[in-house]
């Protein structure tokens, strides 16, 4: 049953009959007051299943970065609820958004954001220390191909290394959700594409919901849904009937 | 036209408001700093002026001669010696002033007026009252700081004992002199204005009580420019010896002078080694924090000059963010410097008397603490920002984090099993250089917290070994002349009395090879209970049987060692010398003593089993009875009492040293504050994204913070060590610096002392660490990330 796409109803689970893990509601941020006020999400209502790969797209400023920091329990919105699962996202507290993250989240970043102290095996093995159910950390090295440089330090890598030492760090604790903030933004195309070949593996393998914000739409391709984003509302929602892979794309 | 510089030194205002608690910790540090000079430079000038203002204009002598009796025709030859300015004879006599209620007899020194007018030499200065006619044998002028203390006015009357007769007098005026600024009975180190009054009166009154007429016992001088003054000195010891001088003493080891300079020497000291640590310290602050801002903004750097932005005001902002630091702090430590002296000299009044004592904030201290600051906090920053700043900007423009790198980290670290604590230990060492600073740092401000503190400590232990260990007698009595040991039993029979012993004193010089020392020589009974030689730990010396036993101090001052021989010269009778070999030496802690065991003393006199000083051990219930019967022999000289002199010390000394110790301990503490403070802040501003990261993570507040405070805890644990290491050794340093030869203040260090040093340091540490959790607490992960470090 191919699903059809549906601009203005961004809710269902389209591709699988899976469980909804996202469920957001009137979702809005506002930054600052009256006159000054800037408003980074609008009225947003989300619905995300279960093991879904999902890319946001949109222009600088659109918003993305505030839904996916709101959805990792990064950062609160304004009004509206949020919830993952049984947590609910809006109005918890430093605390409980803590063990939510714990638990459940992993997130990427355009910078790596490694431990510069500690070596490639040490910074996915900080995560695996406390995490519920780790996989084994040569196994998360593994995924994302750096075996042979389990023992070297950041300074020691190149970029997209660094980037898929990053990706191995958020997969290694088996994480329900995988937000990724333009995890390709700083590295050349065929860096990216075996990072993104990282990320599309634990979803697949380890059926990890999977967020992406990108500037690049050719990554779309990857996506079961793509959502874009202007002016802090989803204006657009299109599912791929066919998916590539990773190593399908080029850019 | 637009001046290049004035929006970035917007920045440089901006950047000071941001690290404004850092800017304040080390600004503190460096009034600290200027304070501590201020004051002690302050100080110096003041007492410096008042010297030698007083010893010009009221004529301060520079040779003084004490001796038994000689004709004033005497004088009159001894002024052709070739290098005698000014020479003038008087009499001078001890006396004892009538006072029922006193428990211990008050001591005078008298001193004669010439017929007329002035003295030539050590003026009077008359505070009140007026010049005693020198026709009337019954007035007299008071020193002031007995009149102040016993609330004597002119035209108030006064009995003395002079030479064994009661006569009354009336005070015409109050003055000052030269030669009792520091107004102390000689051998005694504190004044004691209670129990010791200096009296001046017309010749003829001593001259009829004392039988000297035309006849005079002391001398004093000036030398004619160019004088040799040893060759002179030489010259009336020879032309003197015969009329019993006790020898010629330059106004350098005259004892109110010698106080004098000895306080002067202690305040260069201050003025130099305090303010020196402060701005080590202060230096290092600044330049671990300007370093951490310059290496945080080098992209900012790196893209003004890749847009073509001169470098010179780039330089130039850094430094005038530094300067505004420094200028700020020397302000702060200027005026606190001002108020502490000012509050010094006010102290400086009950013990040194000059007819003015002016406290002038010295311009000069001013300039030099604008100059060193400025130089200091240049200097410490120069390297780092010039370093940075100079840097091509492409070179500039990419980050170095420390470079953490498989091979630079030691081994040993692998043995740390848990993750999180092994990147504190990374953190340590991937930055070795601040790391060892920072642990330095700590290092060095606890030693400051322990030189507060010591002092307490240092009394303890002088008053202990001193009182308690070294001279054990509670009462001492002087008489007048010395006279057969039998005479003990006669106090013995007194009711309160219960151990006498005899011993015998007299004024010596030691030679050895060109090095002299004018010592009083005591003879005390072998096995003697009342004194005890001991060594620093303690234990008991035995006085030897033949050889001299000196303190360590005297033997070090005259280079002597164990087995050396010593020449004694005796000031007093026949003025016999002879060679005694060095046999012990004591740790004595007041004091330079030099001991014979009384047989052996009475020998080299060459007279019998004489003694001429009693030490008593006494019933406290019978103290007041025994000392008023004991004042009441007309054999007895003086009378010191144990009792009496703890609680002088403790009215006079403990005050100051309370709150002298207090304000070093505060700065002690600031700068364990500014250190700890400082070094937390720049760590945790440098990992801000690592452990945002972490939070993003999912650790939690408090095992993100947990890290850094790992850190810290760390570092500060090797600092308190450091620290624990350097303390006894910094207060030996400044100790030396500062021993001068009346008393020189023991090393000693309590445990105590450093667990409240140790104490400070955990407090302020935690102190700072809570600071540091609520930033980790607050840490705007969205933000940190945002950013690109
Ligand atoms: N801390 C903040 N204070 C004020 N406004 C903010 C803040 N953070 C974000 N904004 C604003 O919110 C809006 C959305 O920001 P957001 O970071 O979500 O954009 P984005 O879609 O991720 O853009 P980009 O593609 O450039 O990363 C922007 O207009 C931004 O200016
Ligand atoms: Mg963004």
């Amino acid at each position: 049953m191919p699903p059809a796409s549906r601009a203005n109803d961004n809710r269902g689970p389209d591709i699988s009959s899976q469980t909804v893990v996202f469920r957001a509601r009137g979702l809005a941020k506002t930054y600052g007051a009256r006159e000054t006020a800037v408003h980074a999400l609008r009225d947003v209502d989300l619905d995300i299943s279960e093991g879904e790969f999902i890319v946001l797209l949109g222009p600088s400023g659109s918003g993305k970065s505030t839904l996916l920091n709101i959805l990792g329990g990064l950062d609160a919105p304004t009004s509206g609820e949020a919830r993952f699962r049984d947590h609910e996202l809006t109005g918890a507290s430093e605390d409980e958004l803590t063990t939510y993250r714990r638990e459940h989240v992993s997130f990427v970043f355009q910078f790596y954001n490694l431990i510069p102290s500690l070596n490639v095996a040490e910074n996915v093995r900080l995560v695996a220390e406390i995490a519920a159910n780790p996989m084994p950390v040569e196994e998360a090295v593994a995924l994302v191909g750096l075996t042979p440089r389990l023992h070297h330090f950041p300074s020691e890598l190149s970029g997209g290394e660094q980037q898929r030492v990053a990706v191995a760090r958020a997969i290694v604790k088996r994480p329900d959700v995988l937000l990724c903030d333009e995890p390709t933004g700083a590295l050349d195309s065929e860096t990216g594409r075996l990072v993104l070949g990282a990320i599309e593996k634990a979803n697949r393998e380890l059926g990890t919901t999977t967020v992406v914000i990108t500037h690049n739409s050719v990554i779309a391709g990857m996506a079961h849904r793509v959502l874009s984003l202007r002016d802090g509302r989803i204006v657009d929602v299109s599912i791929n009937p066919n998916r590539k892979s990773a190593g399908e794309l080029s850019w | 036209m637009v001046i290049p510089g004035r929006i970035l030194n917007r920045k440089a205002l901006r950047d000071l408001w941001a690290l404004r608690a850092q800017v304040i910790s080390i600004a503190l540090l460096i009034a600290s700093g200027i304070a501590v000079f201020v004051m002690s430079a302050s100080n110096y000038a003041s007492l410096l002026r008042a010297r030698n203002t007083h010893y010009a204009a009221e004529r301060f002598a520079d040779v003084f001669v004490s001796l038994k009796h000689a004709p004033l025709a005497v004088a009159e030859r001894l002024k052709l010696i070739d290098g005698v300015g000014v020479l003038e004879a008087r009499i001078a006599a001890t006396v004892r002033i009538d006072d029922p209620t006193s428990e211990l007899p008050v001591l005078g020194r008298m001193l004669s007026l010439p017929r007329h007018g002035q003295p030539a030499l050590n003026r009077l200065v008359l505070r009140s009252g007026i010049w005693p006619d020198a026709a009337r044998t019954d007035q007299v002028l008071v020193n002031e700081a007995f009149a102040e203390r016993r609330g004597l006015r002119p035209g108030d009357s006064l009995r003395a004992i002079l030479n064994g007769r009661f006569q009354s007098f009336v005070v015409a005026g109050v003055a000052l002199s030269p030669e009792f600024v520091f107004a102390a009975r000689p051998g005694d180190p504190l004044p004691d204005d209670r129990h010791f009054a200096v009296l001046w009166a017309p010749e003829r009154t001593l001259a009829n009580a004392f039988d000297m007429l035309g006849a005079f016992n002391d001398l004093v001088l000036t030398l004619a420019p160019g004088a040799n003054a040893l060759r002179v000195m030489a010259e009336l010891d020879e032309a003197l010896s015969r009329f019993g001088s006790t020898g010629a003493i330059m106004r350098r080891d005259h004892p109110s002078e010698r106080f004098l300079s000895d306080e002067l020497v202690e305040q260069r000291t201050l003025a130099v080694i305090a303010p020196a640590l402060f701005f080590g310290v202060a230096a290092f602050l600044l330049a671990v924090v300007v370093g951490r801002l310059v290496e945080a903004q080098r992209d900012q750097i790196a893209s003004l000059k890749a847009l073509g932005y001169p470098t010179g005001p780039i330089l130039q902002h850094y430094f005038l963010l530094v300067g505004v630091i420094a200028v700020a702090g020397a302000g702060i430590g200027i005026a606190a410097g001002h108020g502490l002296a000012i509050w010094v000299v006010e102290a400086y009044r009950e013990f040194f008397r000059f007819p003015v004592m002016e406290h002038r904030l010295e311009i000069w201290a001013v300039l030099a603490s604008f100059g060193v600051s400025l130089a200091v906090a240049l200097g410490a920053v120069l390297r780092s920002v010039t370093r940075i700043v100079l840097l091509p900007a492409m070179v500039a423009m990419r980050p170095t984090p420390p470079q953490f790198r498989a091979m630079a980290l030691p081994g040993w670290l692998g043995l740390v099993s848990s993750t999180r604590p092994r990147m504190a230990l990374r953190g340590i060492v991937g930055r070795p250089l601040r790391s060892a600073l920072s642990m330095i740092g700590v290092g060095l401000a606890m030693p400051l917290v322990v030189l507060g503190l010591f002092w307490f400590d240092a009394l303890d232990y002088m008053i202990d070994m001193t009182f308690d260990r070294i001279q054990r007698g509670d009462v001492y009595v002087g008489l007048t002349e010395a006279r057969p040991a039998s005479a003990l039993e006669g106090f013995r029979r007194l009711e309160g009395v219960m151990i006498a012993e005899g011993q015998r004193i007299v004024p010596v010089i030691l030679r050895s090879e060109h090095r002299t020392y004018r010592a009083s020589l005591s003879g005390l009974m072998p096995g003697s209970e009342l004194n005890v030689a001991r060594k620093s730990d303690y234990t008991r010396l035995p006085i030897p049987e033949e050889g001299l036993l000196l303190s360590r101090r005297l033997a070090e001052r005259l280079a002597l060692r164990i087995g050396d021989n010593v020449t004694v010269e005796v000031l007093e009778g026949r003025r016999l010398v002879r060679e005694i070999p060095l046999t012990a030496i004591s740790d004595d802690v007041l004091g330079m003593s030099a001991t014979l065991s009384i047989t052996a003393l009475n020998t080299l006199l060459r007279e019998g089993p004489l003694i001429n000083v009693v030490a008593l051990r006494i019933d406290p219930a019978h103290r007041t009875a025994l000392l008023r019967k004991l004042a009441d022999r007309p054999a007895i000289a003086t009378i010191s009492s144990k009792q009496a002199w703890l609680a002088l010390f403790r009215d006079r000394l403990v005050g100051l040293i309370v709150v002298s110790a207090g304000v070093l301990t505060l700065f002690g503490v600031l700068i364990v504050v500014g250190v700890v403070y400082n070094v937390a802040r720049v760590t945790f501003h440098e990992r801000a994204t690592e452990l945002a990261s972490l939070r993003v993570l999912g650790f939690t507040r408090g095992e993100a913070a947990g890290i850094l405070l790992t850190e810290l805890a760390v570092i500060v644990a090797v600092g308190t060590g450091i620290g624990v290491a350097l303390s006894g050794w910094i207060v030996r340093v400044l100790l030396s610096a500062r021993s001068t030869e009346s008393f020189e203040i023991p090393p000693v260090i309590a445990t105590s002392t450093y667990v409240i040093a140790v104490l400070a340091v955990i407090v302020t540490s935690t102190w700072s660490a809570w600071l540091i959790r609520r930033r980790v607490d607050r840490l705007d992960l969205v933000a940190v990330l945002k950013a690109r470090e």
